[in-house]
């Protein structure tokens, strides 16, 4: 099996060479399990959990289903069944519509680039090139999550509402070229964030406040460790996003925080790096 | 370090149509270049991680030593170029269109399928050297000495890990048709490689080598439109010769070569 992350994850994605199918999610809408075969003749499956709060994924090697669309994730691999004994699932939905039937989602091209210019020898896209993937409720439109473009995009909710899952397919080019798919995670239209560990060390401490954000409206759908340590906690708004939110999102931090201007490209408008103040004892 | 996800980008290799794969970028690019006989495209990072693809075959790989690959295909470093390296060529980008999509259930099917026509451009014709199979934010050209091959590498989104990393997908692509060699699996090797080289020669070097779904006897030269004329010049090239007959099927090449055992003198 053939994975391999993609950018336009950092929301949560993975790339999966032929083909993807969601199965289910965990019933409490930790997870989702996807089943992905490989394109070459090797008959290999592989069952993918992915953690819906912080990226993080476990694969389970499995035997090649006779029909994987249609197949249940029981039965094909003795450590997958073990896993799902502890984890009760519930089948994926094939729905727009969220569970509780109030809000739909949606895709937009929004003002994907139609043209480029060349500097030398680059070629630059004029406009915005990815696209958003969105959530409708009561008549708006938010972004869930974003992407580059595919040949087609498919949609699950999680069962709490809280998570949009969408497997993104590129084409297939030629008979026996399969092309590839992006697994991503996104939130139900609420602004997304990222969490960043101090270092790697401290994940496992900062995962545990994620259950914190999610219960004061801040939907962490990544948590990896920072690039540098810092001592206290910041939060990076994006130019785009909402300030008061991001004052809130701030003194939800433990030891609060200070606010700063998200300055690189992150498909997250809100970051949260914690400082190890954040995390003391 | 590397995110740990990443490190299954390794397991990445052959492609089905030509050379192409992800490269989790960190830092800047260091090293990006052909091999001096344009067979080899490499392209690394500070970290001395790098991809390198094969122009001829199609295979691609992440190698983690990428100072010893580099020195073993006696890479040298290129610049970007939109032009070839004889001045009458040029590199150009088709974007698809996109119109209003639908909704079938839960799938969405966007109007036209996201995707980019990489081109080239010589004599005033253009000629399709590889497909964009996501949004295009960005694309960097790099030509062969001998002009007959270019790697594209671009970006199709703008954004970037939190780890400061972003990921480049390198497609390399001929600047003439493009060309698939299929053949039974006892012919993929010496034969194969000989068939390659004798193409080659007519300017007509295959981007991808892959088994065939069948074996025969002999070669069979498949054309799209319009490249009839080729087709015979390649039949001719091939050991062994060749049939030409019109290609009845979606294979993103204007001529496949599917190879037969009169290729290696008639014996598998």
């Amino acid at each position: 099996m053939k994975h391999v992350a993609m950018v336009c994850g950092l929301l949560g994605a993975w790339e999966a060479e032929a083909e993807t199918w969601v199965k289910a999610f965990t019933k409490d809408s930790s997870s989702v399990l996807y089943l992905s075969t490989a394109a070459d003749e090797s008959g290999t499956a592989v069952v993918t959990v992915v953690d819906l709060h912080t990226g993080a994924t476990q694969e389970f090697e499995a035997s090649f289903p006779e029909d994987p669309g249609a197949a249940r994730l029981n039965g094909l691999s003795p450590a997958l069944d073990a896993w799902l004994k502890k984890h009760p699932t519930v089948p994926a939905a094939k729905s727009r519509t969220s569970p509780d039937g109030k809000a739909s989602v949606e895709v937009s091209a929004g003002d994907a680039a139609s043209r480029g210019v060349w500097e030398g020898g680059s070629w630059k896209a004029i406009g915005e090139a990815g696209w958003e993937l969105q959530v409708v409720r009561d008549g708006k439109r938010a972004a869930a999550a974003v992407c580059g473009g595919g040949a087609s995009i498919t949609a699950y909710w999680s069962p709490d509402g809280q998570r949009t899952v969408w497997v993104v397919s590129h084409g297939a080019l030629t008979m026996r070229d399969p092309g590839y798919e992006e697994v991503i995670v996104g939130t139900d239209g609420t602004p997304s964030v990222a969490l960043l560990a101090p270092n790697k060390a401290r994940l496992p401490s900062a995962e545990k406040l994620i259950e914190g954000f999610e219960k004061a409206g801040f939907p962490v759908v990544r948590a990896s460790a920072a690039k540098k340590e810092r001592a206290e906690s910041v939060v990076f708004v994006a130019a785009t996003a909402d300030a008061e939110r991001g004052k809130r999102l701030a003194a939800a931090v433990p030891g609060g925080a200070t606010i700063e201007r998200l300055d690189w490209p992150s498909p997250h408008p809100f970051v949260v790096a914690l400082g190890t103040r954040a995390l003391a004892p | 370090m590397r995110h740990p996800i990443r490190v299954l980008t390794l397991l990445i290799a052959t492609p089905a149509v030509a050379a192409s794969i992800e490269l989790p970028v960190f830092g800047s690019l260091t090293r990006h270049g052909f091999s001096p006989d344009g067979l080899h495209f490499l392209i690394g990072d500070e970290e001395g991680q790098c991809a390198v693809l094969n122009t001829r075959t199609g295979y691609a790989e992440i190698v983690d030593d990428c100072a010893a690959v580099e020195r073993k295909l006696k890479v040298s470093p290129s610049t970007v170029s939109r032009t070839s390296p004889d001045g009458k060529a040029k590199a150009e980008v088709a974007l698809v269109r996109q119109s209003e999509g639908r909704w079938k259930e839960n799938v969405y099917l966007p109007g036209a399928s996201s995707g980019a026509q990489l081109l080239i451009e010589r004599d005033g014709k253009k000629t399709v050297s590889a497909e964009w199979r996501s949004s295009l934010v960005s694309l960097d050209v790099y030509w062969s000495a001998d002009g007959q091959k270019v790697a594209w590498v671009g970006r199709s989104t703008h954004f970037g890990g939190m780890d400061g990393s972003h990921d480049l997908t390198i497609v390399t692509g001929s600047t003439g048709p493009r060309v698939r060699l299929v053949a039974e699996k006892s012919l993929l090797g010496k034969v194969a490689e000989n068939a390659s080289v004798a193409l080659e020669a007519k300017g007509l070097g295959p981007g991808f080598i892959g088994k065939a779904l069948k074996a025969r006897d002999a070669t069979v030269i498949y054309f799209a439109p319009g490249y009839e004329e080729m087709a015979r010049v390649a039949a001719q090239a091939v050991p062994g010769g060749a049939s030409t007959e019109k290609l009845t099927w979606p294979a993103a090449a204007e001529l496949v070569v599917a190879l037969g055992k009169a290729a290696a003198g008639g014996k598998p």
